[in-house]
C-alpha cells in the first residue's frame, strides 16, 4: 500500500519483459508485421504505386524463385550476425549502435588479413580473417566499452561517434596505407576467388551461413544456458538485483559489449569473405538500425532471431529488385524497417485501456 | 590582407554550416531537459529537410519552405512525445525507428518526386545586414554578412535558453524531467509538459534539417545530413544542455570542420579521410574530458508511469 | 471541510479500503492512525487525487467533488506533504517555489528567515527540505492540509518545529489530517484520531475539553491491532513468548568501532559496537531510515565503513561481499522486488541468483538444468511456496511467497550470520510466522539472526536481546524481559 504514494519511474530497461504483454510473442511480431504492411501500403498507395501488386511482387521474387530464396539466404547472413551482435548488448541492457562502425572495420581487417594471407589454404584463410575481424570489432567496441565501464559515459553516444570515426578511418586506410595499387579505384587487394567461402553446390549460398548458424545456436546456448549468460541477462534484466547477488556488474557490461563488437566484426569478415572479397572506400552496407529492427522483431527472443533474419534478407534483396521490377526506390524498404520499429515500440499500447479499466 | 581574408571566410562558413547543427542540438537539448532521448533527430531532420526544398522550389520562397520544414518538425516531435508518453513506447527503439523511417521516407520520396533530377534553389536569401561592420576586420563581415535565417537561427537559441533558464514553463519541462512526480505534485502533468518539449525540440530540429537543404546547400538528396542529426544528441549532452553553450560547441564544430577543409586546400600532405576525423575524435575526447562529470536529467529515458505505478 | 462516504478501493481480492468514511473541519487536526496496511495511505492518495476510489463520495465544503488527477485535488484546495517529499532535488528552493506557482520577489514568510533561496534542495537537511515542502503545498493556500508520515524523515529535534508550524497553520483556519502509525505523536498533536484497520475504520476519538479520556491511548492501540477486549491479539500470533533461557552462545560476529560517513541520500554509521551471540535471534527496532540498511550492508560487504568486523574471529573487513557470503554471511533485504529479485526471472532462476556458481547446480560454466528444477523444486516444497511451478516469474507472486523464496535462498545456505531487515513488513500471518520459525531454526544450528525491524513489538515478541537504532546509532542489545517497552520506544524516538 506505501507504494501509492511513493511515485514510480519504471527503468527502460531492454532485457526487462513487458508486464502487460498478453499476445503470445510470435502473435505480436505477426500483428506489428501486419501493421507494418498496412502503414507502408499506405505509403504505396498514396505515391501511385499497387500495393497489392508491389508486394505481391516483392513475395513472389524473393520466395517464389530458386535465384531469389538463395539471395534472401545470403543476404540473411550478415544480418544474422550483426542481429546477434544488437541482442547479446541488449540482453545486459545496453544499447550497441555502433555496429556499423565495427562492421567496417571488422570487414577492413578481414580484407587486409585476407589479402596477406594467399597461401597456406582455405580453412586457415578463413579461420584467421574471421578471427582478425572480431579483433576488429572488439577494437571499435573498446573504447565506448571502457568508457562506459569506467567513467559511466553513455555507450549510446559514443557508438554513434564511433560510427562516424570508422567510416573516415577506414575510408583513409583503404585509400592510404592499404590500398591496391594496381586497382583503379581504391580498395584492398582482392581475395582470390578460390580462397573466399566456397559456395554450396552451384548456388549463391556460401559456407558464410554455417558460420552465422554456429554463432548463432552458440550464443543462444550459452544466453540461456550458461552462468555467464544467466548473470549477463541478470544484469540487464535489473543492474540492483545484480549488484545485489555479488554478480561483477562492470565486467559482465564489458564481456557483453565486446562480444556485441566481436559479432558485428565478423559480420563485416563475412561479407568480405564470401561476396564482396575485398574492402572498398565508399562501402557501408549499414547493417545496424535494420539489426534493432531484427532483433525486435524477434522480440528479442535469441532462437526467433532466425526466421526474423530471413525476413529482413528478403526485405534486403527487395530492396536490390524492387526498383527494376515494381519501380519501387530502394529506400522504401529502410522506411518498411523504420515503421516495423516504430511499431514495436508501441506494441503494447492499448489506449482503450483508459476506458475499460486500468491497463495493468 | 590575405589572412584576414582567410580567416573571415573560415569564420563566416563555420556560422553557416553550424547553424543546422545548432538548431537540432538546442531541440535534442529542450527535449531531453524534459526527459526524452530522442534518437530520431536524424529521421526528423531529413523530412523537414526535404519538405522545405520542396516549397522552396516551388514557391521560390525561403521563408515559406523553412516554415513547412518547422511544422514538419513540429509533427514528428508531437509524434514522438506522444508515443513515448501515453504510449510508453521505449525511446530508444521509436528514436531509431523515427530515424530509419525518416532517413528511407525522404530518400523514397525525393526518388518518387524527382526521380534522378538534382534540381537547385536558384536565388539566394537575402543579407539584410551585409556591409553594416566592415569596419571590424574579420568577424566583423563574418557576422554581418549571414542569410538573414541565420539571425533568426541565432535569435530563436537565446530564446530558447531564456526560455529553459528563466520561466516558469521552462521550471517545468525541467522537473518533468529531472523528478516527474515533483511536477505531479504542483497540479502539473508530466506527460502534456513532455510532449510540448518534444514539440519545441521538433520545431528545432525541422528548422535545423531546413536550414541544412534551403539556407546552406540550396539542394536536397538522400541522407544529406549525414549524420547532423546524430552529432547534435552528442552536442547536446556535451553543451550540459545549455542553448548557450551549444552554441559556442556548434561554432566550434564549425570551425573544426572548415579548418579540416582549409587544410585540405592548402594540401599539407594528409589525406581529408584522416583529416574528417577529427570533428568526431574531438567530440569524443571532449565527452571523457568534460562529460564524465556531467549529470544526466535524472528521469532521462524513463518513461512516467504515473503516481500510483502499477500496483 | 472535507468529507469522504463510503469508500471503497480494492486491488485484486484485497480490499485496502472497505466503506470508509472520514470527515475533517477548517481549525482543526485530525490523526489518522493504523499500522502498516491499514489502509490510511490508500485513503490518502485518493483523498489527494493519484488514485480513483472504485466507490464513495467526496466533498469540499458541501459540494460533491470528483478527482481524475492531482491538480483536480490541488484545485478543490487539498495541499498535500508527501512522505518522501516531492521537490525537485536539482532546484534551488526559490525554482522550486516557482514551480508551484509562487510569483513573488520574497521568499514565503514561513522561509524567510532561515532560507536565502539559492539553496540547492538535495543539500538541504530531511527538515529544511520538509518545510520547503510545507511552503510549497501551501503556496496555492489550501483549505485542507494532508501530511502523509510527515515524522518518518525527521530528526527529533525537528519533530518539535514541525508541530509548532503545524499548530499556527490550524489557527490560520485550515483543515490538517496527518497519517501516522506513531500513536505518541499523533496524541500530542491532534484534535481528534480516526484509527483503521484491514481497510476499515475503526474507531475514532477526540478530545475533551483539551484532554484525552484516561486510557484512550490503549484503546486506540487496541483498535489500531484489532486486539480483542482483553487487548489480546486476534490469533494469538504476535505473542508468541520468548525463550527467555535461552542459551547464549560464544559470539559469532563482532562489530566494534563501525564508522560511516553520510553518502547521496544515506544515513552515516557512529561508532557501532555489538557483539551477535550464537544461538540468538538479535531484533534493532527503529523508525525508518535510521541507518539500517546502511548498517547492514556495511556488515555485508557492499558499503565501505570503518571499524573492526569479525566473523568467528576471521577480520571481515578486507573481504569483498563474494566472500563474506561465501563465509557465511547472508543478507535479507526488504526491497524484494528492487534488490533482492528479478521480477521477469523465473523462481528457479531467482533461487540460484545470488553466488550460482558456487550452487554446484552446473558443469564447466553451464546449468544443469534438471538440477537447478529440483533445487527449487525443494525449497518450494520446504517453504509450502505458491505456486509450485519453478518456471513461473517471479513477479507473478503474492509479496508473501515472494519472501519465501527469498528468505530460503539465504537460509537454505546455512549462513552463520543472517541479517535481515524488515523480513516480515507487509506480510499476511502465516509467511510471517514460517519466516520466524525458520529464522529460530537457524538460530538452533548455532548461527546468529540479525533482525531489523520498524515494529517495536515484533522486535521484543521475537528477539533474545533487543536494541534500537537512531541516528546511525545502535544501543546496547537488552533481554526484552528485563527492559522496558517504554524505554525502548524512548530509545527509537529520542535516541539515548
Amino acid at each position: 500500500m506505501k507504494s501509492h504514494l511513493a511515485g514510480r519511474v519504471s527503468e527502460a530497461s531492454v532485457g526487462r519483459e513487458h508486464p502487460a504483454s498478453r499476445l503470445a510473442p510470435p502473435l505480436e511480431s505477426l500483428l506489428a508485421l501486419g501493421c507494418t504492411f498496412v502503414i507502408s501500403g499506405l505509403v504505396l498507395l498514396f505515391t501511385g504505386h499497387d500495393p497489392v501488386d508491389a508486394f505481391g511482387e516483392l513475395i513472389t521474387r524473393t520466395l517464389f524463385r530458386t535465384s531469389g530464396l538463395q539471395e534472401v539466404v545470403v543476404r540473411a547472413v550478415p544480418l544474422l550476425l550483426a542481429g546477434l551482435a544488437v541482442l547479446v548488448a541488449a540482453e545486459a541492457g545496453l544499447w550497441n549502435i555502433g555496429v556499423d562502425g565495427q562492421v567496417l572495420v571488422g570487414a577492413m581487417a578481414a580484407a587486409v588479413a585476407g589479402s596477406w594471407l594467399d597461401a597456406g589454404g582455405r580453412p586457415l584463410l578463413w579461420s584467421v580473417a574471421i578471427g582478425i575481424g572480431a579483433l576488429g570489432g572488439v577494437a571499435w567496441m573498446a573504447v565506448p566499452a571502457l568508457l562506459r565501464m569506467r567513467w559511466g559515459i553513455n555507450e549510446i553516444v559514443t557508438t554513434i561517434m564511433f560510427n562516424y570515426l570508422a567510416i573516415s578511418l577506414t575510408a583513409w586506410l583503404v585509400k592510404g596505407p592499404f590500398r591496391d595499387d594496381s586497382l583503379v579505384t581504391p580498395q584492398t587487394p582482392m581475395i582470390l576467388r578460390e580462397l573466399r567461402f566456397a559456395s554450396l553446390g552451384d548456388t549463391r549460398i556460401h559456407v558464410g551461413i554455417f558460420l552465422a548458424l554456429a554463432l548463432w545456436l552458440g550464443i543462444a546456448v550459452w544466453l540461456r544456458r550458461s552462468v555467464a549468460g544467466f548473470e549477463l541477462r541478470a544484469v540487464g534484466a535489473s543492474p540492483r538485483a545484480a549488484r545485489h547477488a555479488m554478480i561483477p556488474v562492470a565486467a559482465v557490461v564489458l564481456v557483453a559489449l565486446l562480444a556485441s563488437g566481436a559479432l558485428a566484426g565478423i559480420a563485416g569478415a563475412n561479407d568480405v569473405l564470401s561476396t564482396k572479397g575485398t574492402f572498398q572506400a565508399e562501402w557501408n552496407p549499414e547493417y545496424g538500425l535494420s539489426a534493432f529492427a531484427l532483433v525486435f522483431l524477434a522480440r528479442r527472443n535469441v532462437y526467433a532471431l532466425l526466421p526474423a533474419a530471413l525476413f529482413l534478407g528478403v526485405l534486403a534483396y527487395g530492396a536490390d529488385v524492387m526498383p527494376r521490377a515494381a519501380d519501387i526506390p530502394p529506400a522504401f524498404f529502410s522506411l518498411f524497417e523504420g515503421i516495423l520499429l516504430m511499431v514495436f515500440a508501441v506494441l503494447h499500447w492499448r489506449p482503450w485501456s483508459r476506458w475499460t479499466g486500468r491497463s495493468e | 590582407m590575405n589572412v584576414e581574408a582567410v580567416l573571415t571566410a573560415l569564420l563566416s562558413a563555420a556560422i553557416l554550416t553550424s547553424a543546422p547543427l545548432l538548431l537540432a542540438a538546442v531541440g535534442e537539448a529542450i527535449s531531453q531537459r524534459g526527459g526524452l532521448l530522442n534518437l530520431g533527430v536524424e529521421g526528423s531532420m531529413l523530412v523537414s529537410s526535404l519538405g522545405a526544398f520542396w516549397l522552396t522550389l516551388e514557391t521560390g520562397s525561403g521563408a515559406l519552405g523553412i516554415l513547412l520544414g518547422g511544422v514538419i518538425g513540429v509533427l514528428i516531435g508531437v509524434t514522438f512525445g506522444v508515443l513515448a508518453t501515453l504510449g510508453r513506447a521505449d525511446q530508444v527503439v521509436l528514436g531509431l525507428g523515427v530515424t530509419l523511417a525518416g532517413t528511407g521516407g525522404s530518400a523514397f520520396i525525393f526518388r518518387e518526386r524527382y526521380g534522378s533530377d538534382q534540381p537547385l534553389i536558384a536565388q539566394g536569401m537575402g543579407r539584410p545586414f551585409e556591409g553594416l561592420l566592415d569596419w571590424l576586420p574579420v568577424i566583423g563581415p563574418a557576422v554581418a554578412d549571414q542569410r538573414w535565417f541565420i539571425y533568426v537561427a541565432w535569435s530563436l537559441v537565446i530564446v530558447a535558453h531564456v526560455m529553459v533558464t528563466r520561466t516558469a514553463f521552462g521550471l517545468r519541462i525541467r522537473a518533468a524531467g529531472e523528478f516527474p512526480l515533483g511536477l505531479e505534485a504542483v497540479g502539473g502533468n508530466v506527460g502534456r509538459v513532455r510532449i510540448a518539449a518534444a514539440a519545441i525540440g521538433g520545431l528545432f530540429s525541422g528548422l535545423g534539417g531546413a536550414c541544412l537543404s534551403v539556407v546552406e546547400l540550396g539542394f536536397f538528396s538522400p541522407g544529406v545530413t549525414a549524420g547532423v542529426g546524430f552529432l547534435a544528441i552528442a552536442v547536446a549532452i556535451l553543451g550540459r544542455w545549455s542553448p548557450l553553450r551549444i552554441l559556442a560547441l556548434s561554432l566550434l564544430f564549425g570551425l573544426l570542420t572548415g579548418l579540416d577543409t582549409g587544410l585540405q586546400i592548402a594540401s599539407v600532405g594528409i589525406r581529408t579521410e584522416f583529416l574528417s576525423m577529427l570533428p568526431y575524435a574531438g567530440i569524443i575526447i571532449a565527452l571523457v574530458a568534460f562529460g564524465r562529470g556531467a549529470r544526466m536529467p535524472r528521469a532521462l529515458g524513463k518513461p512516467w508511469t504515473g503516481i500510483s505505478g502499477s500496483r | 471541510m472535507l468529507t469522504a462516504a463510503n469508500i471503497a478501493k480494492a486491488y485484486g481480492a484485497t480490499r485496502a479500503n472497505d466503506d470508509v468514511s472520514f470527515e475533517v473541519a477548517s481549525g482543526e487536526i485530525v490523526g489518522l492512525v493504523g499500522e502498516n496496511g491499514a489502509g490510511k495511505s490508500t485513503l490518502l492518495s485518493i483523498l489527494a487525487g493519484f488514485i480513483r476510489p472504485d466507490a464513495g463520495a467526496l466533498a469540499v465544503d458541501g459540494r460533491a467533488v470528483a478527482f481524475a488527477s492531482p491538480a483536480d485535488s490541488l484545485a478543490a484546495g487539498i495541499g498535500l506533504v508527501h512522505q518522501h517529499l516531492s521537490l525537485v532535488p536539482t532546484f534551488t528552493v526559490r525554482e522550486q517555489l516557482e514551480l508551484a506557482g509562487w510569483s513573488s520577489t520574497a521568499l514565503p514568510e514561513t522561509l524567510a528567515n532561515d532560507f536565502r533561496g539559492n539553496e540547492i534542495i538535495e543539500q538541504l537537511s530531511m527538515g529544511r527540505r520538509q518545510r520547503v515542502e510545507i511552503a510549497r503545498a501551501l503556496i496555492v493556500e489550501p483549505r485542507v492540509l494532508l501530511l502523509d508520515e510527515p515524522t518518518s524523515i525527521l530528526a527529533p529535534s525537528e519533530v518539535g518545529a514541525l508541530f509548532g508550524s503545524l499548530r499556527r497553520l490550524r489557527e490560520s483556519g485550515i483543515a490538517i489530517v496527518i497519517v501516522t502509525h506513531k500513536l505518541r505523536e499523533v496524541m500530542a498533536m491532534a484534535d481528534r484520531i480516526v484509527v483503521m484497520a484491514n481497510g476499515r475504520t475503526n474507531g475514532a476519538f477526540a478530545r475533551a475539553d483539551g484532554e484525552w479520556a484516561p486510557d484512550t491511548g490503549g484503546e486506540i492501540l487496541r483498535r489500531m491491532f484489532a486486539w480483542d477486549e482483553d487487548g489480546l491479539p486476534p490469533d494469538g500470533a504476535a505473542s508468541e513468548t520468548t525463550v527467555a533461557d535461552q542459551a547464549m552462545g560464544p559470539p559469532v560476529l563482532r562489530v566494534s568501532g563501525l564508522n560511516a560517513p553520510a553518502g547521496d541520500g544515506s544515513r552515516q554509521l557512529q561508532g557501532v559496537e555489538f557483539d551477535l551471540a550464537s544461538g540468538c535471534i538479535h531484533a534493532i527496532a527503529g523508525i525508518a531510515g535510521q541507518g539500517q540498511a546502511e548498517l547492514a550492508e556495511a556488515i555485508a560487504g557492499y558499503g565501505a565503513c570503518d571499524g573492526r568486523i569479525s566473523l568467528d574471529g576471521l577480520d571481515l573487513q578486507p573481504l569483498s561481499a563474494v566472500n563474506r557470503a561465501a563465509h557465511g554471511v547472508a543478507l535479507l533485504v526488504d526491497d524484494r522486488l528492487g534488490e533482492a529479485a528479478i521480477g521477469s526471472f523465473s523462481l528457479a532462476e531467482n533461487l540460484v541468483l545470488k553466488r550460482p556458481r558456487k550452487a554446484g547446480l552446473g558443469r564447466n560454466g553451464f546449468f544443469r538444468r534438471h538440477l537447478v528444477t529440483s533445487h527449487a523444486q525443494s525449497l518450494i516444497d520446504a517453504w509450502d511456496i505458491e505456486p509450485t511451478d519453478p518456471n513461473a516469474r517471479l513477479g507473478s507472486l503474492s509479496g508473501g511467497n515472494m519472501q519465501r523464496v527469498l528468505a530460503a535462498r539465504e537460509i537454505e545456505r546455512e549462513p552463520r550470520v543472517l541479517i535481515a531487515l524488515n523480513p516480515v513488513q507487509g506480510l499476511d500471518v502465516q509467511t510471517a510466522d514460517l519466516l520466524w520459525r525458520r529464522l529460530r531454526q537457524l538460530c538452533n544450528q548455532g548461527a546468529t539472526v540479525l533482525v531489523f525491524t520498524s515494529d517495536l513489538d515484533e522486535a521484543m515478541a521475537h528477539g533474545d536481546r533487543c536494541a534500537a537504532i537512531f541516528d546511525g546509532r545502535v544501543s546496547p542489545f537488552l533481554e526484552p524481559t528485563s527492559a522496558d517497552r517504554r524505554a525502548f520506544a524512548a530509545m527509537m524516538v529520542n535516541g539515548w
